[in-house]
């Protein structure tokens, strides 16, 4: 075990895989000499060369456009995208190309890419640096998902997408990259794909959140733990495929769920899992199911970002307005 | 064939009626049109007529048993006809889905409430709502078992001398008008008292006059009535909630809560401003003794824009009259008595009536209820203006 914060936990993890499989290369703007901006590929250059660790020009869709035909013929491309909000230019590639691959060749092609990007806002970025785009590739059917809240989340997910025959994507939360250090496991492990993880139990409200967004809802029941709420606390770690099953299974025991997500409101995940729990746990709910989430807008300039991301206070305020209209 | 026949919304949004009195039994034969059942509605009794001519096959409750619109009153065995058509549409409608029920009122509740009601088997519409906004909560559900298994463990044999009676039919809605009335809306009663001496020599000396049967106080007080919300419109508004507006209403129609058998009923003087005191001692009349006799129709029975209770010799000298919703304001009207008097520092005996207003305190302030009684009183007290202003 080692002591480890996101971005090390990254970096271990693809050195790991690299060195148990020739056929593992990493795309992306200044990700060789320079390591990439968040230093999470910093070294492999120099362990493993220009052919696997590839410094890309400044273009995204040829990026992924170039790994999903390395995918197809092969290769198991992890490629970076440096911010979540350029991934707009690749939409198609990823979309209307990898995501069908399989469907459309009847099985015979699969597309084993990861597609790595940081997101998240809270720490003062420029336009287009911090926006939670996960909504819009749930919505692509043949995609995965993932977006670990914790170093050895990170670890294990992102072993399993490197491993996954599909394309992942895989969003790292940067206020999350070195604000967290916990002990992982030096060993390979995975982490299933598609299993949310419990990290409290409790017997009152359900409280579903993930990978940014994470840590002020830790905060929350925190807070409420000490006035005595007994919250159950689910990361989910993967959108897609969604873990219905421990969803499902926690709103009948609390008849109570608010989900928090930085992403904006409408037709966001929240709302997915909204109307799941409505689908599969009706009778179960005592209250409404409530969101705390971005507002719909464009992110915003950053001297207000912290009043555009879910807070403490405005999850807190959410859980005991569920609690109340669950009483009266 | 067998045709089934649903009872209809007869007025009002009815969601259920009692079966007064079966005029066919099984086995009957009837025509089309033919009346077969009397039905007690929210406010009278209603002849109903069967759509279909045939064999009576089978009926839909007992006489004094409640139907819901929407299910069957009377099935009718028919002559054969379109027979397969008609069974195939029906095995669709029935047999696939469980009709919707229109008659029972929506209850508010959790969908974890109502599963706890289903599993105690406690039925959720019987519920006593305790949450915010009338919601049914979990703890109501667990007292309406708690309240059932005691009134079960309970010496089944009454108290001796002491019975019990459902309450049901008229004095059902009764009950629910009023609880609605004094939970919806704060009430405020203002009340005087009005020398109506000269109205009395006035009215007997129209007595004669009249083919009416007896030309009692009240038809006066109605035309009073009508002429003071004429010169004070906001007796005559109603209340909507929902949209946060109050509403002027242009027809000035008196409901006159007249006492029957089964409890409380107000049949509607309509237009009572347009008509001469006769006119309304004539309509007065016919809607009574319709009332007590349960004839009246349903439209004789709302509408009402400003309601006239008339507690009689027996009752009192004042009172505190409950607003009918939607309407603002309720005038009740008392005994008339021999009180002294005081006019120009003289002492004099005087038949005196003592008036109760009830108003609807959130859009009637108590000036404009001293403006309202001000005019009332004027025209008790000077029945001349009757020919002069009305």
């Amino acid at each position: 075990m080692t002591e480890m914060n996101m971005v090390e936990a990254i970096n271990f993890t693809l050195k790991q895989e690299m060195e148990a499989d020739d056929d593992i290369l990493l795309l992306g703007e200044d990700i060789g000499k320079n390591g990439g901006v968040f230093r999470t590929t910093e070294t492999l250059v120099e362990t493993f060369g220009e052919r696997r660790v590839v410094d890309t020009p400044l273009a995204e869709s040829a990026i992924v456009g170039t790994a999903v035909g390395m995918a197809i013929r092969g290769l198991k491309p992890v490629a970076e995208i440096q911010f979540l909000g350029f991934i707009y230019e690749t939409m198609d590639q990823i979309s209307a190309q990898a995501a069908r691959v399989r469907f459309r060749s009847a099985g015979s092609l699969h597309v084993p890419l990861v597609i790595r990007a940081p997101y998240s806002g809270g720490v003062k970025t420029p336009e287009l640096h911090s926006d939670s785009l996960e909504a819009l590739f749930m919505h692509s059917a043949g995609l995965k998902v993932i977006m670990p809240s914790t170093p050895r989340d990170a670890k294990g997910l992102l072993c399993a997408a490197i491993n996954d025959p599909d394309p992942v994507l895989f969003f790292e939360p940067l206020k999350l990259y070195r604000g967290v250090r916990e002990e992982v496991e030096e060993e390979r492990f995975t982490i299933e794909i598609g299993k949310a993880n419990v990290v409290k139990e409790g017997d009152d409200i359900t409280l579903i959140s993930w990978g940014a967004a994470m840590a002020e809802t830790k905060k929350a029941v925190q807070l409420l733990e000490d006035s005595n709420f007994s919250i159950e606390l689910i990361d989910l770690r993967t959108i897609v495929p969604l873990d219905e099953e421990i969803i499902v299974h926690s709103v009948e025991k609390t008849g109570r769920c608010v989900i928090v997500h930085e992403a904006v409101k409408s037709a966001g995940v929240g709302a997915e899992i909204s109307a799941i729990i409505n689908e599969k746990a009706l009778f179960y709910l005592s209250a409404p199911v409530l969101r705390v989430t971005g507002f719909d807008s464009p992110y915003p300039v950053a001297t207000v970002e912290n009043d555009w991301i879910p807070n403490v206070n405005r999850i807190v305020n959410q859980i005991k307005q569920v609690w109340e209209l669950s009483l009266n | 064939m067998i045709k089934e026949f649903k009872l209809p919304d007869i007025g009002e949004g009815l969601q259920e009626a009692e079966v007064v009195n079966w005029f066919v039994r099984n086995g009957d034969s009837i025509n089309e049109n033919d009346a077969i059942a009397e039905i007690q509605t929210d406010k009278a009794v209603v002849e109903i007529t069967s759509p279909y001519g045939g064999v009576v096959h089978q009926l839909g409750g007992e006489e004094g048993e409640s139907v819901k619109v929407g299910k069957t009153l009377i099935s009718v065995e028919t002559a054969i006809e379109n027979k397969e058509n008609e069974e195939s549409k029906e095995s669709i409608v029935n047999k696939e889905v469980s009709q919707p029920s229109a008659s029972k009122p929506r209850v508010k509740a959790a969908p974890s409430v109502r599963k706890l009601a289903r599993e105690l088997g406690v039925p959720i519409h019987e519920v006593t709502p305790t949450g915010r906004g009338g919601k049914v909560i979990a703890s109501d559900i667990r007292s309406f078992t708690t309240t059932v298994e005691e009134e079960k463990s309970k010496d089944p044999e009454p108290p001796k001398g002491l019975q019990s009676e459902p309450i049901k039919g008229l004095r059902k809605k009764i009950f629910e008008n009023m609880t609605l009335s004094m939970s919806e809306i704060p009430q405020c009663s203002g009340m005087d008292e009005v020398d109506v001496s000269r109205l009395s020599e006035f009215r007997l000396s129209l007595k004669s006059e009249t083919q009416s049967g007896s030309l009692t106080h009240l038809p006066f007080i109605v035309k009073a009535v009508a002429l003071a919300i004429k010169q004070n419109p906001r007796f005559n508004g109603k209340v909507d909630a929902e949209n946060m507006l109050f509403r002027y209403q242009e027809n000035i129609h008196i409901g006159i809560a007249t006492a029957t058998e089964d409890g409380l009923l107000v049949p509607v003087v309509k237009d009572a401003d347009k008509m001469t005191v006769e006119e309304i001692a004539f309509a007065i009349e016919d809607l009574s003794a319709r009332a007590r006799s349960k004839k009246l129709k349903p439209y004789e029975l709302s509408g009402s824009t400003f309601t006239i209770s008339n507690t009689g010799k027996e009752g009192g000298f004042y009172a505190t009259p409950i607003i009918n919703p939607p309407e603002v304001a309720i005038l009740g009207v008392h005994a008339i008595k021999q009180k002294p008097v005081v006019k120009n520092e003289e002492i004099r005996i005087g038949c005196v009536m003592g008036l109760s207003i009830t108003f609807d305190h959130r859009v009637i302030d108590g000036d404009h209820c001293g403006q309202f009684m001000r005019a009332l009183k004027e025209y008790l007290e000077r029945p001349e203006l009757f020919a002069f202003k009305g």
